[in-house]
């Protein structure tokens, strides 16, 4: 039997599938279908100072190879995910998780961080300046490599946990973007958040989302933020955590193999629910296959 | 408790211009209460199609449903044994008052489904039953058949013979009865607006996942942001603030 074990600065998961944010809710929504604490780790929703309603419908759009969603980051703010959410997620789930966190100006992430770091269920910080659905705020930051050190300065100051950029693939030059994070003390990377994308529909050639764009995600991205992955892993020493179109075990093993430290799996888990369990099931066989013992060893695997 | 099920299609018929009935194959009554809904998996699409739930006998799961678009017109080419993924049942359906009363449920269109398993269940309940439909024109019309056999009050309206189910119940002077609502946004409103304070309206979105993770779906209301596919698709009258 394969060791799915990963460690992520200094902690340690069982399995390197960690249910994406915005796709996983608090992870109640599957409770009806599998045992969450299955996974290693999951990422909240992203969360705001203040509480955010989200764009107006329709904010869901399809493709040939997944969806778009313009959601705009509805949740209920920062101190009700501490006071309310958090502990009846405690209730459900056992492990740690990652604290999404988006805003709009560097004060609002460093506040968002103040509230959620201490929480004794938040292990990671994954700074979101990546959101495309947003004005003036998430992917605003994570496209100016000073906007984003910034950000990452201000909430590593007041944090004790280590904290993970989520980058977005329409930074200009993602290379650039990575070194600056890790040279300003980000302890990960998450690779990547949603390509902008757009739909028209075909009877009115009008937008059919509500905020005209939206972002990009599922099976159709996932060599493109792979070819990312492998752009980036030779470049930085910090983990990588790749996101982006990943819905089956070779996938995963593909990922990692790119430079992948653990996987976040978004899409293909709102798809199909049964998803991140059927990928569970079959990751020790793909390493009995390979003759791998350790996932772990698969990273970087196309560099050795 | 929602589940995926793997449910072959028993037969699918032409029941109007554009309109299907399709069902299929389940073990035992399919586990749900009017107004839930499930979401099919359409094979070469990636999301699911969300479609209410029309009837569930004994062996079978019914439903009914348009040619909209792509999916819904992939569904129609599908025959007899092929296997539907069914996720489901969905939401929250419609919620039966406690004491026996005279109930509406009043449809529109491709809304209508849903109300046929409502009025049979609020029959059964010993409710009185009046059930309002208005179409296009009388070629379009639903569930006659079904109306008949179960004895039902019924009445349609007709577009194309200049009233629509509003005018039809203010006709009929039944404007103060506790109403069930499945139609267009525009019917829905005008409803809620001339009936009774009373009522219940299922609402549409387009949907990401359909079980609640992806807020893909989630409208304003009164008490504050909510789920189509987890606190709906059904709402009270009351909390609806109509912005989307
Ligand atoms: C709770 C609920 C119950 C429904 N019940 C029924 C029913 O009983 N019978 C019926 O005919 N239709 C019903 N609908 C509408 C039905 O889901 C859509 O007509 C269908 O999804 C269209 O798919 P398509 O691929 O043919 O259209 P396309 O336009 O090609 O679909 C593209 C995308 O938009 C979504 N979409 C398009 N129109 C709608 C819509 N009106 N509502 C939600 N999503 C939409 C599709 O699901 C798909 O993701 C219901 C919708 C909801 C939300
Ligand atoms: C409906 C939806 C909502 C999302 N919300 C967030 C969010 O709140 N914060 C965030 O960092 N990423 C969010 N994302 C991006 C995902 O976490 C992930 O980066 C992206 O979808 C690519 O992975 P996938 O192809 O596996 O879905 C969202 C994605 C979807 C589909
Ligand atoms: S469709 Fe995903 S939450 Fe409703």
């Amino acid at each position: 039997m394969g060791n799915l074990n990963v460690v992520l600065s200094g902690q340690e998961i069982k399995n390197p599938l960690i249910p994406a944010s915005g796709a996983f809710g608090y992870g109640m929504d599957f409770l009806d279908f599998w045992d969450v604490n299955e996974v290693g780790s999951f990422s909240i929703k992203g969360t705001t100072i203040l509480p955010r309603e989200g764009n107006p419908l329709p904010r869901i759009a399809e493709y040939e190879g997944g969806m778009l969603n313009c959601v705009g980051l509805q949740n209920p703010g920062a101190e009700a995910v501490r006071n309310e959410i958090l502990p009846e997620l405690r209730k459900i789930y056992h492990g740690k998780v990652f604290a999404n966190i988006s805003g709009f100006s560097i004060e609002d992430y460093e506040k968002c961080a103040e509230i959620l770091d201490p929480d004794p269920s938040v292990g990671w910080l994954e700074l979101n300046i990546s959101c495309p659905n947003v004005h003036g705020g998430g992917m605003a930051f994570g496209t100016d490599p000073d906007n984003a050190v910034a950000v990452l300065k201000a909430v590593k100051a007041v944090s004790t946990k280590p904290v993970y950029v989520k980058c977005t693939p329409q930074a200009p030059d993602l290379t650039y973007m990575c070194q600056a994070l890790e040279q300003a003390g980000a302890d990960g990377l998450v690779l990547l958040n949603t390509y902008l994308g757009l739909r028209l529909d075909y009877r009115t050639g009008k937008p059919i989302l509500s905020n005209t764009t939206g972002g990009v995600s599922g099976p159709g991205i996932f060599p493109l933020v792979l070819q990312k992955i492998y752009q980036i892993y030779p470049k930085v020493q910090i983990p990588i955590i790749g996101c982006g179109g990943v819905s089956t075990a070779r996938d995963v093993i593909e990922m990692m193999s790119a430079g992948a430290a653990a996987v976040e799996i978004g899409t293909a888990g709102l798809i199909d629910p049964m998803s991140v369990p059927k990928i569970l099931q079959d990751l020790p066989r793909c390493l009995e296959e390979l003759g791998v013992s350790n996932i772990s060893d698969l990273t970087g695997r196309a560099f050795k | 408790m929602t589940s995926l099920f793997s449910l072959p299609i028993l037969s699918q018929q032409r029941i109007a211009p554009g309109i299907y009935s399709l069902e299929l194959s389940t073990e035992g009554p399919f586990p749900a209460r009017p107004g839930q809904f499930v979401d099919l998996k359409i094979p070469g699409k990636m999301l699911r199609r969300p479609i209410s739930i029309t009837d569930i006998t004994e062996d079978r799961l019914i439903l009914t449903y348009r040619v909209a678009g792509e999916g819904t017109a992939i569904l129609s080419g599908m025959k007899p044994g092929e296997v539907l993924e069914t996720l489901g049942p969905l939401g929250q359906g419609f919620v039966l008052p406690e004491e026996s009363s005279h109930l509406l449920m009043v449809g529109g269109g491709i809304g209508t489904p849903p109300l046929i398993y409502l009025a049979k269940e609020a029959l059964r309940q010993g409710h009185q039953v009046t059930v309002l439909f208005g179409f296009r024109s009388p070629a379009d019309t639903l569930f006659q058949e079904e109306l008949k056999a179960m004895g039902v009050d019924y009445h349609f309206a007709y577009d194309s013979e200049g009233e629509n189910v509003v005018q039809l119940m203010q006709r009929l002077g039944l404007d103060d009865l506790p109403f069930f609502a499945c139609g267009p946004m525009p019917m829905l409103k005008a409803l809620c607006k001339a009936g009774s304070s009373d009522g219940q309206c299922s609402l549409e979105a387009r949907m990401g996942c359909g079980f609640g993770a992806c807020m893909g779906c989630s409208i304003k209301t009164r008490n504050g942001m909510q789920r189509v596919c987890k606190e709906g698709p059904v709402f009270s009258k009351e909390v609806l603030l109509w912005e989307t």
